[in-house]
């Protein structure tokens, strides 16, 4: 049989350990995927690839009404709905905003995609024709106080996949999320020309 | 004189080639450990019969703890309207509701929704028959996800003939996936969905209510 050195074999078992550190430490799919952020702040106009987002302002309800359409006038909630009023300008074709979330604390949250049109969500966006409306969050009761006190982040992005692209992600103080009996969801309109 | 016998001093020694003889080849040693290990598995009970045992039985109104979504099945009902709307259900047909009480316990919203429940109602619903759609119970609009901590009542629905007599018992199946850490392709790819728990109820408007 033929002889393997010790010092051959300490070279196997070290190259082997060095691959599986390599493996442990190399990133998940998910993270190498990840949309890029491009940041600001409540008021200020946040531009991404595909598109540009200004959060005006948000509120938080137990109930909604919504104003128009064939939706229920009411909708009714296990928690309460956060509500983000926006301008959003898509730039280089016809596209739609199809994904939008907020995070709060460490849990992120998807938009309610079923208000009727014409709403932000599901808007055939015009190039260079900026749309304002409102964004709906359903979100639970214990997540207010998360809110409240550390505040949100809101991303807008166009397309349907918005990983591997620039994700606009605007940043609210807690203190700006404005806590409401009850809020109207109107319909979204060409900036100007509510 | 004698002729002369010359001896090869080269030729094996005569009682080695008998050590030889019985020394076990190398095929026999491997037989001889193969047959040792199938006798010790079979002493340890390694070709008895794996006891099949039954999905957990839950009630009517029992949470069910689960990785990825607790589950509380509420109901099981028969109606002519679909939940939320009050839209009424295609001619000639009607409704099997199963109604449950849906909590994603993760951190970002979860779409095993279709999924996670299934209705065994006698031949009219199969174990692998999808439900028809998938609502939420008081508001009625299609549910694709459930956002995390949310509680929401999901309705799921299954189209059956009006005129079809209905069982006395269903079957409720819960399900659950789980993740495959060592998918090639997918870092968050997940197995089938499996049966977890089941609740067997009676049909609340049909004949056994």
């Amino acid at each position: 049989m033929r002889r393997v050195s010790v010092g051959r074999a300490l070279l196997g078992v070290g190259a082997l350990a060095v691959a599986a550190v390599a493996v442990g430490l190399a990133p998940e799919t998910e993270d190498i995927v990840r949309p890029f952020p491009v940041r600001g702040v409540q008021g200020e106009r946040v531009e991404a690839r595909t598109l540009g987002a200004e959060v005006e302002g948000i509120g938080a309800a137990e109930e909604v009404t919504v104003e128009y359409g064939f939706a229920p006038p009411a909708l009714p909630t296990e928690g309460f709905w956060l509500v983000v009023e926006a301008t959003v300008t898509t730039w280089k074709e016809r596209q739609s905003l199809t994904y939008a979330s907020v995070r709060v604390g460490d849990a992120t949250y998807r938009t309610f995609s079923s208000l009727p049109a014409p709403a932000l969500v599901g808007y055939s966006f015009d190039p260079g024709v900026p749309v304002t409306g409102q964004l709906l969050f359903e979100l639970p009761d214990e997540a207010l106080d998360t809110a409240v006190a550390e505040g949100i982040e809101v991303s807008f992005a166009a397309g349907i996949d918005p990983r591997l692209d620039t994700v606009a992600v605007v940043e609210v103080e807690g203190s700006d999320v404005e806590l409401r009996p009850t809020i109207a969801i109107e319909r979204a309109v060409v900036e100007g020309r509510g | 004189m004698l002729p002369t016998v010359e001896v090869d001093s080269r030729e094996t020694p005569a009682p080695a080639r008998r050590n030889a003889h019985r020394r076990l080849p190398w095929w026999g040693w491997t037989l001889l450990v193969a047959a040792a290990i199938i006798v010790a598995v079979g002493a340890l009970g390694g070709f008895g019969d794996v006891p099949v045992q039954k999905v957990p039985r839950i009630e009517l109104g029992e949470t069910r703890a689960g990785v990825e979504i607790d589950v509380r099945v509420d109901e099981v009902a028969v109606t002519d309207v679909r939940p939320g709307t009050g839209n009424p259900a295609p001619e000639g047909s009607r409704f099997l509701v199963v109604e449950a009480l849906l909590v994603n316990t993760g951190t970002s919203p979860t779409f095993l929704l279709d999924d996670s429940i299934r209705l065994v109602a006698d031949r009219l619903v199969g174990v692998d028959d999808d439900p028809d759609s998938v609502v939420e119970a008081r508001r009625g609009e299609p549910l694709t996800f459930l956002q995390p901590g949310l509680p929401t009542s999901v309705a799921y629905l299954w189209e059956v003939p009006t005129g079809a007599a209905l069982p006395e018992e269903v079957v409720v199946g819960i399900l659950e996936r789980y993740r495959v850490s060592d998918d090639l392709i997918f870092d968050d790819a997940y197995g089938a969905p499996t049966a977890v728990a089941r609740v067997v109820t009676g049909i609340e408007g049909g004949a056994g209510a």
